[in-house]
This record gives C-alpha cells, structure tokens and sequence, in this order.
C-alpha cells in the first residue's frame, strides 16, 4: 500500500504560465477542465498537488511522465486518475488500485493519493 | 533541424537560464534537484522547479517544434538525468510537433 499527501498554496501556482502548455505536465484535457472551473487556479492548484500526491503514493517507477496521470472527474465530480504510457503498463501490471481525495480551504489545497493492491480475482 | 549536440547545448543553456544558476554550477557538480532548489536563489519549491523545466521544454517547441513532456522524477535526481530524458524526447522522432 501507498500513501501520499499534499499540500499546495494556490497562490504559488499563478505565476507558473509555462505549466499551462498542453501535454509538458498537464495534457489537454486536464487543462480545459480547469478553464471550465468555478475557479480555475484553484482548479489548476488541485491538480499539480494530485499529481505530487500520487509521486509520494507510488512506488518507485522509472520512466514515466506527468503527463501519464491525467486528473479526469466522473459525472458526480469526484476525481480519479487515468493512466497512459509507462505508469499504465505499471500499474495494469502491478494490479494497483489507485484513489485519489482533493480538499481545498484557506487558499490551499491538499491532497491524499491511496494505491493499494487489487484483490485477486 | 539542429543535430543532437546543438539540441544539447540548448537544453543546458536553456536548464541554467531558468533556474538562475550557471551551467558549470549545475553540471560541472551534477547538482540533485533538491540541491538545485536550495542553490538557486529563484526556486523554493517543486512548483518552482517544474516552472523552470516547462520553460525549457515550451522553449524547444517554439524554437526547434519539438514537444517534450516533463519526467516525473525524485528530487535525490541528479540533473544529468533530467538532461538524458529531455534529449530522449527531442530526438524520439514520434514526439515532434504536430
């Protein structure tokens, strides 16, 4: 099992504009989802501080890229990853479950990332 | 199209720019990332230090069109290689600009 926190000032992330090029650490869609938010640094805060979560969450696993754990929402809202690339084969491979919690007050957010194990079948 | 060593040239020059440092002082010592946030006067943090990345990685698509994804890696990573994985991407032809 693994578990990783963050915790992430908004205000930091405001004056990061080479971060907000498609596919160099948010894909595309990732960032579109934050322009469509209530609050779109906050959006855009979250979703940094997911993706530090998931880092500290993971066991070590060489060569993937930011871009690979792509932050997407169900129709509740409620956050999960998608995985591409070297992190999906890892975690298809590995049977990794992963959940993934966001909070936000005070003009932070934070984060709590979970990989466990599937069950076997 | 640069050939391999001037793309390499670029990303180290480009690497020092953003994180304030010299090359000699980030390469010369082949600095952590830990120790290049403590060390340069501009960083304090990873937000900072993906900045400074994703400015190099923005700057080779606008100069040369290549696109280059940021690796995830741990801040005990020596910048060598961040330098390695940056020159993958550049000269993985499937990873050239639309």
């Amino acid at each position: 099992m693994g578990l990783g926190h963050d915790l992430q000032s908004i205000t930091e992330l405001e004056a990061a504009r080479a971060l907000r090029e498609p596919d160099v650490f948010f894909t595309a869609a990732e960032l579109a989802h934050f322009e469509r938010a209530a609050n779109p640094e906050q959006s855009l805060a979250a979703g940094f501080s997911a993706k530090e979560a998931l880092f500290k969450a993971l066991p070590a696993v060489d060569g993937w890229f930011w871009t690979d754990a792509e932050l997407v929402h169900d129709a509740r809202h409620a956050p999960r990853f998608r995985f591409h690339g070297t992190l999906a084969a890892h975690v298809a491979r590995e049977g990794l479950q992963v959940a993934v919690s966001l909070s936000h007050s005070g003009g932070f957010v934070s984060t709590v990332v979970l990989v466990t194990r599937a069950p076997s079948p | 199209m640069p050939d391999a060593q001037e793309l390499e040239s670029y990303i180290r020059r480009k690497f020092a720019e953003n994180v304030g440092l010299t090359e000699a002082e980030l390469f010369s010592e082949d600095l952590s990332l830990s120790a290049l946030i403590t060390r340069s006067e501009r960083m304090t943090n990873s937000v900072d230090l993906m900045e400074a990345f994703a400015r190099t990685s923005n700057g080779l698509r606008k100069d040369f069109g290549l696109r280059v994804r940021l690796p995830a890696l741990s801040l005990d990573t020596p910048v060598s290689k961040v330098l390695a994985v940056f020159m993958g991407e550049v000269t993985n032809p499937e990873r050239k600009s639309a």
